[in-house]
């Protein structure tokens, strides 16, 4: 069984400028304890369809959400707001991509990762102990100073550790790291993809990855999916996709990285060629 | 943060002497004097009321006495209510004004906040409109409007307050507190509303929501702290225009309210009384923009750090 299928998914935005399907019918599932990566350029529908995993997205009429989305054999698009906040945070967790912004100024980070315990397990006599662990987990170090700093007082790649921490507080089956390392530095991203990669080995949990940067998607997930236009235009073991691309745009993405010692020119993605797919 | 207050307190006071000393040789530059309304007076006895108040003094050495009896704390006597001082007109007054415009300040957040908040959780539909629209005509509508039509409906009609006076409590406080605090409680809802509006869509309630936060805690715990920042910006001014009193208000309900002696002072030309009306109303601005300062440093702590700086 999977922890997470996802059938005929549609995502449609109404706007004042008009409509648009963000994402047309895509199909894929999550196994337990697997890793998958959703590569595509920016607009093919990688955070709307993230967001829909734990119905995210604003509410009808703005947009529009119809398909299946069955998480642990039931389907969160079909769910009542209480259970679905049982989901949220505790089963499914974020990490999205602008730490900066994705955290209260005003609350302590601390707090914020208090908050999500105490949401999930009332129950727990130390709260504290439980926030200050995560924070040691993620790599933060004095985490008892930490917990009273105020996220305008981290840097950007302390942030997303905080982010991670909250995340990773709830013990969820499954994380969704949107671009988790867009908004970071070269060095800083490489600390936080070993994180998560250490973070995963350690937990077993399961992770849906999404980026446009193919160099991380090999070291930390074993599947790909690759979106095109709202469209999931292949699929596979990551080294396969790699190494032997079959769709033609999969193959103008992997065109697009730049590589040590290349000769060869870079080459624009040719969206004439592409339009009539 | 001690050293921001205390900078920002040693700031005040020159321009307090500013005000003063302006307020001060104006008054004495605009024709007529505060004996000039009294019909029946003769040369004489206008020379000798001048002479008794020294008035008939060089300008400097009146400004020099002024100053002297200011850091006694004495404001003099008042030109126009004979044997009254202008200290005890200021306290008996300003008393009943700061009953009075805190339980409009009171109403005004309240009721702001409430409306503000309930318009921006449903900014788009019908009740959010409603809403707005209410607090538009709070905004538009004049006290010298508001109070006689609240007089005519719960007055006249249902019987239910006094029509005007001041002995009655809490009754007779109900209505001219409402009339004064609607402008203020309109003012607060719009500024409310569109900051939570603005703030709804930040990345921060995204991630409450993902954590599985429920609407109320979204919106009471997360949305609100950083909304009322506008709010409390607003206060200063505002607590200071309300809790120095209102003419409009006032004279509607008949309050023996400080507001009155602002307009009544300034076209008797009691200089003490005027003196003490806008000295008062400067302590009260500077006070209370400076409170609003330290709650915008306790409700932010990136504000705190700026002024920690
Ligand atoms: N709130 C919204 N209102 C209207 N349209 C939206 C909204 N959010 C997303 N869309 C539409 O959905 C499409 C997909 O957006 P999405 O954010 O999923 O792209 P993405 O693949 O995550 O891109 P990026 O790499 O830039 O993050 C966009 O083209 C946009 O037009
Ligand atoms: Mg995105």
């Amino acid at each position: 069984m999977n922890l997470l299928d996802v059938q005929n998914l549609r995502i449609k935005f109404s706007t004042r400028r008009g409509e648009t399907e963000a994402v047309k019918g895509i199909d894929f599932c999550i196994g337990e304890n697997e890793s998958v990566a959703i590569v595509g350029e920016s607009g093919s529908g990688k955070t709307v369809t993230a967001m829909s995993l734990t119905r995210l997205l604003p509410p009808p009429p703005v947009c529009s959400v119809s398909g299946k989305i069955l998480f642990e054999n039931s389907d969160v698009a079909a769910m009542d707001e209480s259970s679905l906040r049982k989901i949220r945070g505790r089963k499914i967790a974020y990490i999205f991509q602008e730490p900066s912004t994705s955290l209260n100024p005003v609350f302590t980070v601390g707090y914020q990762i208090a908050e999500a315990v105490r949401l999930h397990f009332p129950e727990t006599e130390d709260v504290r102990k439980v926030v200050v662990d995560a924070l040691a987990e993620v790599g933060i170090r004095n985490p008892e100073l930490r917990y009273k700093s105020y996220p305008h007082e981290l840097s950007g790649g302390m942030q997303q550790r905080v982010m991670i921490a909250m995340a990773l507080a709830c013990k969820p089956n499954l994380l969704v790291a949107d671009e988790p390392t867009t908004a970071l530095d070269v060095t800083i991203q490489k600390q936080i993809i070993d994180l998560l990669k250490s973070v995963r080995a350690r937990r077993g949990m399961s992770l849906l990855l999404i980026t446009h940067n193919f160099g991380i998607i090999s070291e930390l997930c074993e599947r790909v999916l690759v979106m095109f236009r709202g469209k999931i235009v292949e699929q596979g073991r990551c080294a396969d996709v790699l190494n032997n691309p079959q769709h033609p745009y999969t193959k103008a993405l992997i065109g697009c990285i730049p590589r040590l010692g290349m000769t060869k020119k870079l080459e624009p993605i040719d969206y004439e060629k592409l339009g009539a797919i | 943060m001690l050293k921001y207050f205390t900078s920002r307190i040693l700031e005040a006071i020159p321009v307090f002497f500013i005000i003063v000393t302006a307020v001060f040789f104006m008054v004495r530059f605009v024709p007529g004097g505060p004996f000039d309304k009294e019909r029946a007076v003769s040369e004489e006895t206008l020379a000798a009321l001048n002479s008794y108040y020294g008035l008939d003094e060089p300008l400097v050495v009146q400004y020099c006495s002024f100053l002297k009896n200011l850091a006694r704390g004495d404001l003099g006597p008042s030109f126009k209510y004979a044997g009254w001082s202008v200290n005890e007109i200021l306290r008996e007054k300003a008393l009943v004004s700061l009953e009075l415009g805190g339980c409009a300040l009171a109403i005004a957040l309240v009721l702001g906040l409430g409306v503000g908040f309930a318009a921006a959780a449903f900014p788009s539909g019908k009740i959010g409109a409603a809403l707005s629209g209410i607090s538009l005509v709070g905004i538009c509508l004049p006290a010298f409007v508001l109070g006689p039509v609240l007089i005519l409906i719960f007055c006249l009609r249902l019987n239910c307050f006094n029509a005007m006076g001041w002995s009655d409590f809490p009754s007779d406080i109900v209505l001219p507190a409402f009339t004064l605090a609607l402008f203020y409680a309109a003012w607060i809802a719009r500024l409310s509303r569109s900051r939570a509006v603005e703030e709804k869509s930040r990345g921060y309630v995204r991630t409450a929501v993902a954590k599985g936060c429920g609407k109320g805690r979204v919106y009471f715990v997360h949305i609100l702290r950083n909304a009322v920042e506008p709010v409390i910006s607003y206060i200063g001014p505002a607590a200071a225009g309300l809790l120095s009193g209102s003419f409009v208000v006032e004279t509607i309900f008949q309050i023996p309210g400080l507001g009155r002696f602002f307009i009544s002072s300034a076209l008797d030309n009691d200089y003490t009384m005027i003196m003490g009306c806008v000295m008062l109303y400067s302590v009260f601005i500077i006070a209370f923009n400076l409170l609003s300062d330290f709650l915008l440093a306790a409700v932010n702590p990136k504000i705190a750090k700026e002024m920690r700086k």
